[in-house]
């Protein structure tokens, strides 16, 4: 039974690849469309190199193939058609090709997934059952796009946005212990679950730094509190147990309002860099190509997918943030913008950052449907 | 002649009565689009859902769209993006998103059904028994393997 193809031509592709003219990046640096992939999240790059898998928070999961290896894709289908999905945003490989998919309430992982994609016939095995990732009564489509890594430590992290802008005091205890507002780890099998991170109030992106095996993580702040508070996060946690201020703080170091009497604790971590407000700070990679100049190598890359009911919106640019020799945050930098016009319509919302195994980057777009794949020449 | 012009001006007064007396004279749509930059992430600026939890909004009669904002902002009805982003609004600004994106032309066609779907347990059952990590032929995978229920009954020895 064949799976049926995107489409990766035709009027979209040429309308896409138009707006794609608009894009500024560094000089050297070059964006082309990689492929149109409908609704694409989060990104995973096989470690074989064959194939790319990307999240949605709809109900597929597609498998991405460059096959002649021109560095644009030209094989889009739907990976495990006979799987029915709920919000697979989160998507992640192990070292050693096991792809996992962790999705609203449950998580799944694909043993060998580069090789057994090419039929429906996939071997799933279940990490996390039906229900179990958070008790089902506190499931919500806000907030529920879930991310997921494997850590230096073999583990499985994955981060549990909470589903209210800012949460009611009696959810607190039940947040705390289960995780949500927070990341979770348990191992590649689902056992020993325990909360590595508190205080966060719906994280979007993070990966570890191979240098130092921190987990960096974004967060997305409160809003209803003006065009310019609180700012967006990028955060970095470099042991189990930290709390990350929420919901006493609702981004950087602004109060909320419906805490504002309460004291927080006093062990808070504060982020390394405060964003733009509203600008939705989503996937995150460390690059570690050879392709980009020596600047880029060890920093971070993360996408910024647009504010969502800001007056005048903005964001929908991919950022670029260079560490210390500490590790710790340097400075911030835009990196690739031009998705908002001056009129502030958004002609595409970046979502996710991957590295390619030649090192260049891919950028996921869920409003125009499609990655882009960013290359360094230096002309 | 004389008949003509005059039955044209009634005409034209006549059309002009019909404009003022419809529910749209209240919005502008012109507004309507600037205002909506604050809605276009979630229902677009075409005003077609942009994730799946949000309805379309284009071509929506314009009374429900007031009536719906006007709901929101009272708190008869609740929503935690949707309480968030109405409270400021003014009835104007209401009276202009709605215009704006009732104005918004949409066509539509009957949902075409398709015979034929593959059921999963029929279409998965295969791979129970030639699945590499399966000890033999005939022995499906342990309990693990996953598809539907329908399939993991299917698998089961």
């Amino acid at each position: 039974m064949d799976i049926p193809q995107v489409p990766q031509t035709g009027a979209k592709a040429d309308a896409i690849k138009k707006n794609l003219a608009r894009i500024k990046l560094p000089r050297g640096f070059k964006i082309g469309l990689y492929a149109i992939v409908p609704d694409a999240r989060h990104l995973a790059v096989g470690p074989q190199g064959v194939v790319t898998f990307v999240g949605t928070r709809k109900s597929k999961v597609w498998a991405v193939t460059d096959r002649d290896k021109d560095r644009v894709a030209d094989e889009v289908k739907e990976f495990a058609p006979s799987i029915s999905f709920a919000i697979p945003n989160g998507v992640c490989f192990s070292k050693d090709g096991f792809l996992f998919i962790a999705e609203q309430n449950r998580v799944l992982v694909y043993p060998a997934a580069e090789f057994f994609y090419e039929g429906p016939d996939v071997a799933a095995f279940v990490v996390v059952k039906q229900g179990e990732l958070i008790p089902p009564e506190e499931e919500s489509y806000n907030h529920t796009s879930r991310v997921c890594r494997i850590g230096p430590d073999d583990k499985l992290y994955i981060t549990l946005g909470q589903p209210f802008n800012v949460y009611a005091p009696e959810k607190m205890d039940l947040y705390k212990k289960s995780g949500i507002g927070g990341i979770v780890r348990m191992s590649r099998e689902g056992k020993d679950r325990e909360v590595f991170a508190t205080g966060v109030r719906n994280s979007v992106g993070m990966d570890f730094n191979p240098k130092d095996k921190a987990l960096w993580f974004t967060d997305n702040q409160v809003d209803g509190m003006g065009d310019n508070q609180p700012p967006g996060e990028l955060n970095r946690a470099d042991k189990a147990g930290m709390n990350f201020g929420f919901p006493y703080f609702g981004g950087g170091k602004t109060r909320t309002n419906e805490y504002k009497n309460q004291t927080p604790p006093a062990d808070v971590t504060f982020p390394q860099v405060e964003m733009d407000a509203h600008a939705a700070d989503l996937g995150m990679t460390f690059y570690n190509g050879r392709m980009f100049p020596q600047n880029y190598r060890g920093g971070i890359f993360s996408a910024q997918h647009g504010s969502w009911n800001r007056t005048t919106p903005v964001g929908a640019r991919v950022m670029f943030t260079k560490l210390k020799d500490d590790g710790t945050a340097d400075k911030t930098e835009v990196f690739a913008d031009g998705w908002l016009t001056e009129n502030g319509e958004y002609l595409g919302r970046p979502v996710d950052v991957a590295q390619l195994p030649d090192g260049s980057l891919l950028v996921s777009d869920d409003f125009a449907g499609a990655i882009y794949r960013i290359w360094y020449d230096g002309r | 002649m004389a008949r003509h012009r005059r039955a044209m001006r009634l005409i034209a007064v006549a059309v002009l009565l019909l404009a003022t007396a419809a529910p749209s004279a209240a919005g502008d749509v012109a507004a309507g689009r600037r205002k909506a930059l604050a809605c276009q992430a979630c229902h677009g600026l075409d005003g077609l859902s942009k994730l799946p939890d949000a309805p379309h909004l284009a071509g929506q009669p314009e009374r429900y769209l007031v009536k719906s904002l006007d709901e929101y902002r009272k708190g008869v009805r609740k929503n935690e993006l949707m309480t968030l982003v109405v409270k400021d609004l003014s009835d104007q600004d209401i009276a202009d998103l709605a215009s704006y994106y009732s104005a918004i032309e949409v066509s539509r066609a009957a949902a075409e059904v398709s015979p034929g779907a593959v059921s999963c347990s029929k279409w998965n059952f295969s791979m129970c028994r030639t699945h590499p990590r399966s000890r033999s032929r005939t022995r499906p995978l342990p309990a693990a393997i996953y598809c539907s229920r329908q399939l993991e009954q299917e698998c089961a020895d």
